[in-house]
């Protein structure tokens, strides 16, 4: 790094942490609006994605997880008959209403499924397991909710569409796209939870045997059982995730907020940056005057930026972990994987490079006769 | 002896708009290695033109620009640069010091240019600032000097690459007499004891007692040389 470069970037801290401050908001604003939309993207299909199974049948014209129609429970025989399916199990996603100990009303999304597969259940069981809910009238639910959902303890007494129910586990991470939360419990309890006839179920999972292809025996099971619709896991978890966040308008939202935060940042870098080098455009021009080649003067004004790009990028992902942290207790969950830290770090560079580059633009075009003028 | 700079039949000529201005008529002048000469003449007379041609940072309309002998208006852009580089030093009227940077870093950032960074730039850098009497003033910053400091810093840096010839803009124009007068002895004694050309353009009749020659120009003419 030219010395130069350096010292300019350290001499100047007003006007450096001015650039900063630019890219750390660019930053945060950008993984903020980011990790939201993954967030909201995983929480929409994430009981899809850990179900474990990798065919979903469901009743014809299925749009997304949380609202399907009931199918008959024979689907499930059939699906058992059909060559490449190894196993299936009936799984029960409806919404309804619970009621607190207190007698506050709120509803839930009830998902009832087998908990001796565990097939559409829950995960990251913190309290409790699934054989708990073997017993009757039990339900688990996740500890994000428990406020909500009044639940003080385990053991707690609770009544889901007028009938009994006592919270045996907790869940860590399972939020819901929407604010109702999900009440996982056996499949037999949620029948009578959600006021399900006996001989129907929302959705049957299938999995199937190794070496079976699930396109294959996807077409098998629409053949066999008619008048429904089977989907891969993958593209259940895509419809729905579609759904929620393109059909609603609340995933373009999230985009586009990202998208502003990104273009008022870039804007805010690019000012930034170019002031600085417009301020120093006199030494620049003493520099070439000197002897300085164009590559050297650029190679000061582009690590510059880098040199920036990089302080912004651990200050901006610092002050964005932060602002996650204390976000955590909110109903949005902000998800940051270590692709999108990857990302927003070339991301920036990209950012401040491009806004150098056009301040670059500028130094080209100085005459180093400039230096002669006063 | 070979020039370290000869000027033949410059010409140059800028385009204001749809009128041609002629800044220098036909500009002949040679300076010897070691001769200091000083250019004279009203405002807009050429002196800033010709000196910014001699220091291959303006093309000539017209004419013969050599550097110890080399043709320098035959070069493209790309290799000017290299040129000021090794055979030209510039002092400046506003010092034009890098003010992130110490009287040291100042002092060697051409070594740094010609990529020969490192202890060896910045011994010779202290050994000029000891030469331009600013010892103890290595690492301060441009911020942090007097007028007349900065200056010699600016002198000790057109030395530092050991250049042919020394063109100095009003080196004067922006200190006190005694200040002045101290900078012009410094750039006059450094550039005599190591055999570099100096031309100094100056409104300063004072400036002339440190020179050889001077030379008047007008309307873009040289009108008369003058022994000192």
């Amino acid at each position: 790094m030219p010395l130069l470069a350096r010292r300019n970037l350290l001499y100047d801290k007003a006007r450096f942490a001015v650039t900063l401050a630019g890219i750390v908001f660019a930053i945060v604003l950008v993984v903020i609006q980011l990790g939201l939309f993954i967030g909201f993207t995983v929480a929409t299909s994430a009981v899809i994605d850990h179900s474990g199974a990798d065919l979903w049948i469901a009743a014809k014209g299925v749009q997304y997880f949380e609202v399907a129609f009931p199918l008959s429970e024979r689907k499930l025989y059939l699906a058992l008959g059909t060559p490449g399916i190894v196993s299936a199990d009936k799984l029960i996603v409806r919404f309804t209403a619970w009621r607190r100990p207190d007698g506050a009303e709120t509803n839930v999304v009830v998902v009832g499924f087998n908990p001796a597969t565990g097939a559409g259940g829950p995960w990251n069981l913190i309290a409790g397991s699934l054989r708990d809910l073997e017993i009757a009238d039990t339900v688990v639910v996740d500890e994000f909710y428990r406020q909500g959902l009044g639940v003080r303890e385990l053991g707690e007494q609770v009544e889901i569409n007028n009938r009994r129910a006592r919270v045996v586990g907790l869940t860590r991470g399972i939020r819901s796209f929407t604010t109702t939360p999900f009440v996982f419990t056996s499949f037999k309890n949620a029948l009578n939870y959600t006021s399900t006839a006996e001989d129907q179920t929302m959705y049957v999972l299938a999995r199937t045997g190794p070496g079976a292809a699930p396109e294959e025996v996807k077409a098998r099971l629409r053949e066999r059982l008619g008048d429904v619709d089977v989907f891969t896991r993958q593209e259940f978890s895509e419809r729905t995730r579609h759904y929620w966040l393109f059909t609603t308008g609340a995933g373009i939202a999230l985009l586009v907020a990202a998208l502003v935060g990104l273009m008022v940042g870039c804007v805010v870098v690019a000012q930034t940056i170019y002031a600085t080098t417009v301020d120093h455009l006199r030494e620049f021009g003493t520099l070439k005057a000197i002897g300085a080649s164009n590559s050297y003067v650029y190679s000061v004004i582009v690590q510059q930026a880098v040199w920036s790009a990089v302080a912004g990028y651990g200050l901006g992902m610092g002050a964005a972990f932060g602002v996650i942290r204390l976000s955590r207790g909110a109903g949005a969950a902000i998800l940051v994987p270590w692709q999108l830290t990857a990302a927003i770090f070339g991301l920036t560079l990209l950012m401040c490079v491009t806004a150098s580059l056009v301040s670059v633009h500028r130094v080209t075009r100085l005459d180093p006769a400039e230096v002669f003028r006063e | 002896m070979e020039a370290a700079v000869s000027i033949r039949g410059v010409h140059k000529t800028y385009d204001a708009g749809a009128v041609a201005v002629s800044a220098l008529n036909g500009v002949d002048l040679d300076v010897r290695p070691g001769e200091g000469v000083m250019l004279m003449g009203p405002s807009g007379s050429g002196k800033t033109t010709l000196l910014s041609i001699m220091g291959c940072i303006l093309r000539p309309t017209r004419g013969s620009v050599r550097i110890r002998g080399r043709e320098i208006t035959v070069l493209s852009e790309r290799e000017l640069p290299r040129i000021r580089l090794r055979h030209v030093g510039f002092v400046f009227q506003s010092f034009n010091l890098f003010r992130a940077l110490t009287a040291e870093e100042n002092v060697a950032l051409p070594l740094e240019l010609a990529g020969k960074a490192g202890r060896e730039a910045r011994v010779r850098a202290r050994s000029l600032l000891d030469a331009v009497g600013l010892t103890k003033r290595a690492q301060a910053r441009p911020g942090e000097m007097s007028g007349g400091e900065k200056q010699r810093v600016a002198i000790a840096r057109a030395l530092i690459g050991e250049p042919d010839i020394i063109l100095a803009d009003e080196p004067t124009a922006a200190l006190d007499s005694v200040a002045g007068r101290g900078v012009l002895g410094v750039l006059r004694e450094l550039s005599l004891a190591q055999g570099r050309a100096v031309v100094i353009v100056s409104h300063d009749n004072r400036a002339s007692a440190f020179v050889d020659r001077v030379v008047y120009l007008e309307d873009g003419r040289i009108v008369g040389p003058e022994g000192t």
